[in-house]
């Protein structure tokens, strides 16, 4: 029989046995859901141990609540999880930290992140929560990209770096703010200096 | 232009580095300039193979070499005067001009550095020192005779090296009176006639001796010159034979030089050199084929000591025991000589 000649029929393709793929469901901290496959999910290192963990079933993922990510927004949690589909199965790099790496921002990575510095910053903090090695490096690597040329006084503004006093007020601020009593100590012991007592005590 | 706002200190201390470890050699400087915590973020990168040198000419250049770039820092004054001869160099500068080629054949970008605190040369010196866990420079290049030494010496301490050219006679013992802690001569005399008084110039327990050479200088290294420098590390370059080379041979297996650890000496080409004349009269063994031997070299620009593995050679040996292997390398017509430790 030719394959014109042959009979058209539709085949119901949920049907056909094949390999399912797993889609875990997550929910960020404003209650938006996502779902992402498990090979996505590996990129993530941090979310790749809490599933297996979990060790959910196909029934599991969809009868159960979605898995909560408590500190990563909706707007921030989408970007991580389109990262992770693009590269999923991807080789994840070993950072030991030792040498400098030539890091190079890929097309899809670089129209990812064309946004603003405010969710750039939130990216990174969940990219380190989530620990995904590789996004890690290409959001870094376009905040050191903002440095090209600049002195260092432009370097301070740009990334609003705090001069030698500020520091050192934000130091002497955050003891106060820990250990008040300690504060109320020393002002003590420097009082009876001033009264000309030998001993604290 | 867009103004980027990024609050970097409010990420983690670790993508604090890594975003440090994104940049280039120059934003990673510029940024150790900002505040006590931003160098301490670049110092904790722990930058290697760093080399730190200065160089006289009309200004005080500061060059920082790390792998393939190597950038310079130039003190400069608006007001330079060449004339008189020997002035104070003034310890002054509240700004740096950076010169840096990124690439081979790229043109060489500028930039201005100006930093509130920082308002004298030694300021911005002892920072980079700093940044880069580094006590000492690899040197001091010195061109011309413009600036009174001792000026120099005040602006720049922990100078390992010197290295000086062209300058009259006179100065280079006023440039070592005044670097007297120096550990290594290294003496370009470029164009130089009367070269008599150098012996005051080499006597010096120097780690690296360097003699002027006949082609440059037209000076003709003596073996007198060989025995009262009683350094570390002697490179000639002079036309020496074979005799003089037996003469100083024997000499040391009586006690001369005892400090020596490496001579070496470049042989001119057209002379004809026979390790034989070398050796009379001297004892020595000639090693196996197979004997490999580890020295340490201490090239005179670099700090680190490296080691270097020497092939066979002929052993020979001092009155009190101590080794030496001598070496003739056909290729590059050197001849070698390494004391054992």
């Amino acid at each position: 029989m030719s394959v014109e000649n042959a009979p058209v029929v539709d085949v119901d393709e949920a049907a056909i046995p094949v390999e399912k793929k797993m889609y875990y469901r997550f929910e960020s901290n404003d209650k938006k859901e996502f779902r992402v496959s498990e090979l996505a999910i590996q990129q993530s290192e941090t979310l790749n141990r809490l599933v297996e963990a979990m060790g959910y079933t196909s029934e599991d993922v969809e009868n159960k609540p979605a898995i909560a990510i408590e500190n990563i927004d909706g707007k921030t949690l989408k970007l991580v999880f389109q990262w992770c589909e693009h590269h999923k199965g991807e080789a994840i790099p070993v950072d030991d930290g030792s040498v400098p790496k030539i890091v190079e921002i890929p097309e899809f990575d670089a129209k990812l992140m064309d946004i603003d510095n405010g969710l750039l910053f939130k990216l990174i903090w969940a990219a380190d929560y989530l620990n995904i090695v590789q996004l890690l490096n290409v959001s870094c690597k376009k905040v050191a990209n903002m440095a090209q040329g600049k002195t260092p006084a432009q370097l301070r503004r740009v990334y609003l770096l705090p001069s030698d006093e500020e520091d050192e007020a934000a130091k002497r601020a955050a003891q106060e703010a820990q250990d008040p009593r300690a504060r109320e100590v020393e002002e003590e012991f420097e009082e009876r200096k001033r009264q000309g007592g030998n001993s604290f005590f | 232009m867009e103004i980027y706002r990024f609050p970097l200190f409010r990420l983690q201390q670790n993508n604090c580095i890594r975003v440090l470890r994104n940049m280039n050699f120059l934003e990673q400087l510029s940024f150790s300039v900002i505040s006590k915590r931003s160098k301490n973020l670049v110092k904790s990168l722990k930058l290697v193979r760093i080399c730190l040198y200065l160089r006289l000419r009309e200004n005080l250049t500061l060059a920082i070499s790390s792998y393939k770039t190597t950038m310079r820092l130039s003190f400069e004054r608006d007001n330079f005067q060449p004339e008189p001869i020997g002035q104070i160099y003034n310890p002054n500068c509240d700004y740096i001009k950076i010169r840096i080629r990124k690439r081979r054949g790229e043109p060489r970008e500028s930039y201005t550095w100006r930093k509130e605190e920082f308002r004298r040369i030694r300021d911005w010196i002892d920072h980079f020192r700093d940044v880069f866990n580094r006590s000492k420079f690899s040197h001091l290049e010195w061109i011309y005779d413009f600036y009174d030494p001792h000026s120099i010496h005040d602006i720049i301490k922990g100078l390992q090296s010197v290295i000086a050219r062209e300058c009259p006679l006179k100065y280079y013992k006023r440039i070592y009176a005044a670097f007297k802690e120096t550990n290594r001569l290294n003496l370009y005399l470029c164009n130089q006639r009367n070269l008599t008084p150098m012996h005051d110039l080499i006597i010096g327990n120097y780690d690296f001796f360097r003699p002027p050479d006949v082609i440059q200088n037209n000076y003709k290294l003596s073996l007198n010159d060989l025995l009262v420098s009683n350094s570390r590390e002697i490179l000639g370059h002079s036309p020496i034979k074979e005799k003089f080379l037996n003469k100083f041979l024997k000499l040391w297996r009586r006690g001369s030089n005892p400090r020596l650890q490496h001579f070496y000496v470049y042989l001119r080409p057209n002379v004809v050199f026979n390790i034989e004349n070398v050796l009379r009269g001297i004892d020595h063994q000639e090693s196996p084929e197979s004997r490999r031997r580890e020295f340490r070299i201490r090239q005179f620009n670099e700090l680190e000591i490296s080691y270097l593995t020497v092939r066979s050679g002929i052993d020979i040996h001092r009155f009190d025991g101590i080794h030496c292997t001598v070496n003739y390398i056909q290729e590059i017509r050197m001849f070698d000589m390494f004391v054992w430790n």
